[in-house]
């Protein structure tokens, strides 16, 4: 990689940071240059990125017919997924499916709301059962 | 969240004298190298501006610190609008005072293991880089682990495991590093404060998404990133954090370091933090020497004979295999994500570029300087050679993943065939030459 294959500018995804990237310089040495984000980085940051929202977008709209319960809404909107957000709260996987359901998830306990709050980082567990964009 | 990153100003005033002086002491560490190759000495220099990233943006305001090298006030002046400062908003003040002990030289690394434990190491004197850490530490790999699901996608890793980097060191150069974990999180607070108040800069791993001085596209449930806190601001309880990552030290409030410590799941860090404890054995660079040869040799044995299918250059041919049957026509979706995951893990993740590969080049050219083998050195371009074509894959696989160019993963899957055995080639031969 020349250091002329790297954008300086940083990308408008990376709000003004750049990493570094490793390049061979023209006496065919290598130096660190600052990286603002080549195309296929960006491009697969943003497409993973769009899909967290797309998938939270659904869930979303999902939740407002009342077919799903908010929780997966928050979960993709956390960056989450299923598998992970058991992982996180310390749930087993199948509760988890389950308390993506309305019907469990009404039931839900404070604690148990709590818990799933913690893992997602939301401060206010009360806002797992709204919808809020 | 660093949505309004500030000028570059009120973070480089208040550290004038701090940044002149590590900068003076930190600028001849490039300058090792080429102790034995005089000709590259006028060269040196202007990649010691560009590899020391962080100086660039101290110094363009202090210019006290720029005559530490003649071709330094050349090339600072240009990366330093290039390069914002991520988040410094309360600069005049605050540092100064808040930092106990002597002030800490941020590094922009490429990597984060390999970063703070360069940085902590060059704290101790010990003038190494991050090429070097990373080379010492046999860590350039490759993993393909199709039972390990991340978001449904399965771990594809360019590198040994976390900790891996941290462990091999300990252990090659003696290092007195101590790892500590806490059942709770008020004990974890309570350790981290006591070594900052000792003037420590302490290792952290953390989650990367409860780190807010990420930018927000960036924060993701990675579990073991690592970052250096080197001090606290009493008077908000902001933590001083040094993250190699990102190309000027930043800050974390309490709540949120402590919650990225102590997040659950896969990697739980459980509040881990390491520091080096004591004084380190040597603070000479010439002791690496001895150890090349036998780093070198275990990467290469990891990379051809490890016998799983899983990892090594094979896991790259498992990888191209199991891409060539993708099922296109069934989940487009899905594999268009498939082959963006590949990418992100390549190029995304602090990797320097290439999956790890031109960091490890870079490194096999400090093995040759240090080994006077000038066989290493074109190794290491047949190397970055190698990692062009990594690169070549991640853009055809970006275009895939947006949908620019259509489906083909037959073709990324040749890529991947291609690269295995060039690969395998360059570590026959790398065997050889040491």
């Amino acid at each position: 990689m020349r250091p002329d294959e790297v954008p300086s500018e940083s990308a408008p995804l990376l709000e003004g940071a750049t990493k570094a990237a490793y390049v061979v310089g023209p006496d065919g040495r290598y130096r660190i240059v600052p990286n603002g984000g080549t195309e296929a980085e960006v491009t697969v940051t943003e497409e993973a990125v769009a899909w967290f929202r797309q998938m939270a977008d659904e869930a979303r709209l999902r939740a407002l017919a009342g077919k799903t319960s908010p929780l997966e809404y928050h979960m993709y909107r956390r960056r989450l997924d299923p598998a992970s957000l058991a992982q996180a709260a310390g749930y087993w996987r199948w509760r988890v499916r389950r308390h993506l359901r309305p019907a469990p998830f009404a039931r839900l306990t404070a604690g148990q709301l709590a818990r799933y709050a913690a893992a997602m980082g939301i401060a206010d567990p009360e806002q797992l059962r709204r919808l809020d964009p | 969240m660093p949505a309004s990153s500030a000028n570059p100003t009120p973070a480089a005033n208040p550290t004038p004298d701090i940044s002149s002086a590590p900068d003076a002491s930190i600028s001849p560490v490039p300058a090792a190298n080429p102790a034995s190759s005089a000709s590259s000495a006028s060269s040196s220099s202007p990649a010691a501006a560009a590899s020391i990233n962080s100086a660039p943006d101290a110094s363009s305001a202090s210019i006290t610190s720029a005559p530490s090298a003649s071709p330094i006030p050349a090339a600072s002046p240009a990366p330093a609008p290039a390069s914002p400062v991520i988040l410094a908003p309360l600069g005049p003040a605050t540092p100064a005072p808040a930092m106990t002990g002597p002030a800490f030289q941020h590094l922009q690394t490429a990597h984060c293991e390999s970063g703070v434990i360069t940085s902590l190491l060059r704290a101790e004197g010990l003038p190494i880089t991050e090429a070097m850490c990373f080379g010492l530490s046999s860590a350039l790999s490759f993993c393909y682990f199709p039972f390990v699901r991340i978001n449904q996608l399965p771990l594809v890793s360019y590198r040994m495991t976390p900790r891996w980097i941290l462990n091999s060191l300990k252990r090659l150069l003696h290092l007195p590093l101590r790892f500590e974990r806490f059942k709770t999180p008020d004990a974890g607070h309570r350790r981290l404060d006591e070594l900052l108040a000792r003037g420590r800069p302490v290792g952290l791993q953390g989650s990367v998404f409860f780190l807010t001085y990420f930018p927000v596209n960036m924060r993701f449930h990675f579990n073991a990133h690592n970052l250096i806190a080197y001090g606290r601001d009493h008077a908000t309880g902001d933590y001083l954090i040094s993250d190699p990552v990102f190309n000027a030290p930043t800050r974390c409030p309490a709540a949120d370091l402590q919650r990225a410590r102590f997040v659950r799941g896969a990697l739980a860090p459980r509040g881990l933090l390491y520091h080096i404890d004591g004084k380190i054995p040597s603070t000479d660079l010439a002791q690496v020497t001895p150890l090349l040869r036998g780093a070198i040799r275990k990467n290469v044995w990891m990379m051809l004979y490890m016998p799983l299918p899983c990892v090594s250059t094979l896991g790259m041919r498992f990888l191209a295999s199991r891409v060539r049957r993708l099922p296109v026509g069934k989940a487009p979706g899905y594999c268009r994500r498939y082959v963006g995951h590949i990418v992100r893990m390549q190029e995304e993740v602090g990797t320097g570029g290439a999956g790890f590969r031109f960091l490890y080049a870079a490194f096999l050219q400090e093995a040759a300087v240090h080994l006077n083998r000038p066989a290493l050195h074109e190794l290491s371009l047949e190397l970055t050679a190698i990692g062009d074509e990594w690169r070549h894959f991640a853009l055809q696989a970006a275009r895939q993943n947006k949908g620019r160019s259509p489906l083909n993963p037959a073709a990324l899957a040749d890529l991947l065939d291609d690269i295995s055995r060039k690969e395998r080639a360059l570590y026959k031969k790398l065997w050889k030459a040491v």
